[in-house]
């Protein structure tokens, strides 16, 4: 008899529960809706005819759906091949991060020496920098190079200031990994460069894929060294030309934003393909026994 | 190393670089001498001896523009195959830049070497390209140039420094107005001369129930310069022959209380004026918000595109003529040389540009007016009814007050103080006094 009735403290208890629970929701659909109206609100725009786009009244959904601002953009001189050299810049830049920060990240985790402090704050200090200011010796040293106007330039000189990134957070990956699991793979046989391979990597899986992810996103939406660093329509990345679509006295907004989704895909892409390491890396174990 | 050593070394390196930023400047960069003033620079293209014909003509040019619409790049396509067929064994090379990141480009090229040979020049970036050593002194070239009789010596004033011309005009941006021909026509209004006719047809075409507004009026960015024509139009001044201040407080106040009284006090501009900019005027008239636009020639084709060319609900004019004065603001744009490693080749391509049936294929591309005067008298120009407008004021237009900081102080002197009156903030005579302190302050320093 006395179960079926609940005592008033507990009736209030759940009560106030549910209020934070709601309060707690409403936030989160609030902030949710707030980051992703602007993505929708370009989707939408580019689904939309040019006559439907500047409007005397605001029209939210497309009343005549098409897809010819990305057909447009598609079939625009360049486009295709800005869209190939941003991928190719883009790999090549995160396959030079990640070979030189995983060396260059595990040794500041695993060997003391000295100027190692030093080493690292030096990594910090350059991420000070207006990217701005590097972009004078960088444009001198690619000329001198050869490497003015060609990919590898250009993501040698992305390397410049996203390996300072990528080796911060792989450290902090390496540094959680406990070195006796080395240590036992060496005591069974294995080289430290063998040890880093099978046992070190797998573990810091989800570090990698989290620093590719980021080193990808920078390169990839990356502008000013794209502009000042290429000069031909070979080179030219896919940045660069939705910037030049932008004129003094012309704003094609369907094509522009049509550019702006076909530029997030190949980033959601490649998140969907890391996810997985990142996930999978969650559920290992680490040191058993 | 601990935090107290870094702290110290910190310091130490940051009062290294103090003192050397302060000390005299031993070494100067590219172009100016370490007095600051502007080095000889590179040696200036002396004119050809000898005609060479077309079809012998060789080399490659290479040609920095920012172009950036559809229009702009059919019209320069349109251009390059024309040169193409006239110098078959000349290859030009386009490269666009941004208009926005073009000097940051230029100024890396300048020092870290790769200059084009040829390059876009606006009038407001010449002294500083100048100055830098990025331009090549044209002077020679162009006073024995057969074209040189279409282009009057105005039309090289802001290509000009100290007596050298560093550019030859290419086209031009007249300053003019668009109007509904077909709402003028309902309301039976004739397209407005003067201020007062066209203050009258602003208010008489207002009608907030069919969203309505007589005037989209440029309130934000670049809205100054309309501004400045207005007061200019009034009969005071911005500067003198000598460049010294020498506005005139009551005219401008006048100005400044008839321009902002058109929404101030007659509502006939939308209430959105003081965050509209370009692209928010040209939406208003074009979606049919507005009757009445200020800007240039340049916007001819997007009008055009929005309203349609053939549909007569749209018209052009002249900028309507003030109590004192008619003014309307025409600039240029120039071609120069940056970098000629075929000097030949590159002034045959700067010449292209002023030759007319050149001008006038960029014209019919793009709606940017021809800078040669022999064009401007063309059949194919005069015949054309919405260039009538140019050529009407390229009679009495003229360029713009300029003076070292013209361009901050209407940016950030005339513009928000212009804004605040039409907020209620201020009156209009307390925006001038504002105005005239900061002009005195840009041009004394």
């Amino acid at each position: 008899m006395c179960a079926s009735r609940v005592s008033p403290v507990i009736r209030s208890r759940r009560q106030t529960q549910r209020l934070y629970d709601g309060l707690a929701y409403a936030v989160l659909i609030g902030t949710f809706g707030f980051a992703v109206f602007p993505i929708l609100w370009t989707l939408l725009t580019s689904l939309k005819p040019n006559a439907d786009i500047v409007t005397a009244e605001i029209q939210y959904l497309p009343l005549r759906p098409t897809l010819q601002n990305y057909v447009t953009l598609w079939g625009q001189a360049g486009f295709p091949v800005m869209f190939v050299n941003s991928t190719i810049v883009t790999a090549l830049t995160v396959l030079v991060c990640l070979a030189v920060g995983i060396t260059g990240a595990y040794s500041l985790s695993r060997y003391r020496f000295r100027g190692r402090g030093q080493l690292l704050l030096f990594y910090l200090v350059i991420r000070m920098f207006p990217a701005v200011l590097l972009l004078l010796p960088i444009f001198i040293a690619l000329r001198v190079l050869g490497l003015y106007d060609t990919h590898l330039g250009l993501a040698l000189a992305y390397t410049a200031f996203l390996l300072p990134v990528c080796i911060w957070v792989l450290k902090g990956f390496f540094d959680s990994i406990p070195p006796e699991l080395e240590d036992a793979a060496r005591i069974d046989g294995c080289t430290r460069a063998g040890a880093i391979v099978r046992v070190v990597l797998p573990l810091a899986r989800p570090g990698v894929a989290a620093t590719a992810v980021l080193v990808a996103i920078s390169a990839w939406n990356e502008f000013l060294f794209a502009l000042m660093l290429t000069t031909s329509q070979g080179i030219r990345t896919w940045p660069v030309g939705l910037q030049l679509m932008v004129g003094e006295y012309q704003l094609p907004w369907g094509l522009l934003t049509a550019g702006g989704i076909i530029s997030i895909a190949p980033i959601l892409v490649f998140f969907a393909l890391v996810q997985r390491a990142l996930v999978r890396g969650l559920t290992l174990g680490a040191v058993k026994g | 190393m601990d935090r107290r050593h870094f702290l110290k070394a910190s310091l130490g390196s940051g009062s290294a670089l103090l003192v050397a930023a302060c000390a005299p400047q031993a070494v100067a960069p590219p172009g100016v001498s370490s007095s600051g003033a502007a080095t000889s620079g590179p040696a200036p293209a002396s004119a050809p001896a000898a005609t060479i014909a077309p079809a012998a003509l060789t080399g490659t040019v290479s040609y920095w523009h920012t172009f950036t619409s559809q229009s702009e790049m059919d019209g320069l396509d349109k251009v390059t195959k024309a040169f193409n067929a006239k110098y078959p064994k000349v290859t030009v090379n386009s490269e666009n830049v941004p208009n926005s990141d073009f000097m940051a480009k230029f100024t890396l090229a300048v020092q870290g070497g790769g200059k084009p040979e040829t390059t876009m020049i606006s009038s407001v970036r010449l002294p500083d390209m100048v100055t830098m050593g990025g331009l090549i002194d044209l002077t020679s070239r162009v006073a024995t140039w057969d074209q040189r009789q279409y282009l009057p010596p105005e039309r090289f004033k802001d290509a000009t420094v100290n007596g050298k011309i560093y550019g030859v005009p290419s086209f031009a941006f007249v300053n003019w107005m668009y109007y509904r021909a077909d709402w003028f026509k309902e309301a039976g209004l004739a397209p407005p001369k003067t201020f007062d006719d066209f203050q009258n047809a602003a208010i008489k075409l207002t009608d907030p129930s069919k969203n309505r507004f007589g005037f989209g009026m440029r309130g934000a960015g670049g809205g100054e310069g309309l501004l400045i024509e207005v007061i200019r139009s009034f009969g005071s001044p911005i500067v003198d022959d000598k460049g010294e201040p020498a506005m005139d407080r009551q005219k401008a106040t006048d100005a400044v209380r008839w321009y902002s009284e058109l929404y101030t006090k007659y509502h006939a501009v939308p209430p959105s004026v003081t965050n509209d900019s370009f692209q928010q005027i040209m939406t208003g008239f074009s979606t049919g918000q507005t009757a009445m636009l200020w800007h240039h020639t340049g916007s001819l084709i997007d009008v055009g595109t929005a309203l349609g060319a053939d549909s007569g609900k749209f018209g052009t004019l002249p900028r309507p003529a003030g109590p004192a004065a008619h003014i309307a603001d025409v600039s240029y744009s120039y071609n120069g040389m940056s970098d000629p490693k075929n000097a030949d080749a590159d002034w045959a391509w700067l010449d292209f540009w002023a030759q007319p049936d050149t001008q006038i294929a960029f014209l019919e591309s793009t709606g940017y007016f021809p800078s040669s005067t022999k064009v401007a008298d063309d059949a194919r120009v005069q015949k054309n009814p919405y260039y009538a407008a140019a050529i009407e004021t390229l009679k009495f237009g003229g360029p713009a007050p300029a003076f070292a900081g013209s361009s901050n102080w209407g940016l950030t002197v005339v513009l928000p103080n212009f804004q605040r009156v039409l907020l209620g903030e201020i009156k209009p005579e307390e925006a001038v006094d504002v105005m005239m302190k900061g002009l005195d302050k840009a041009v004394k320093g």
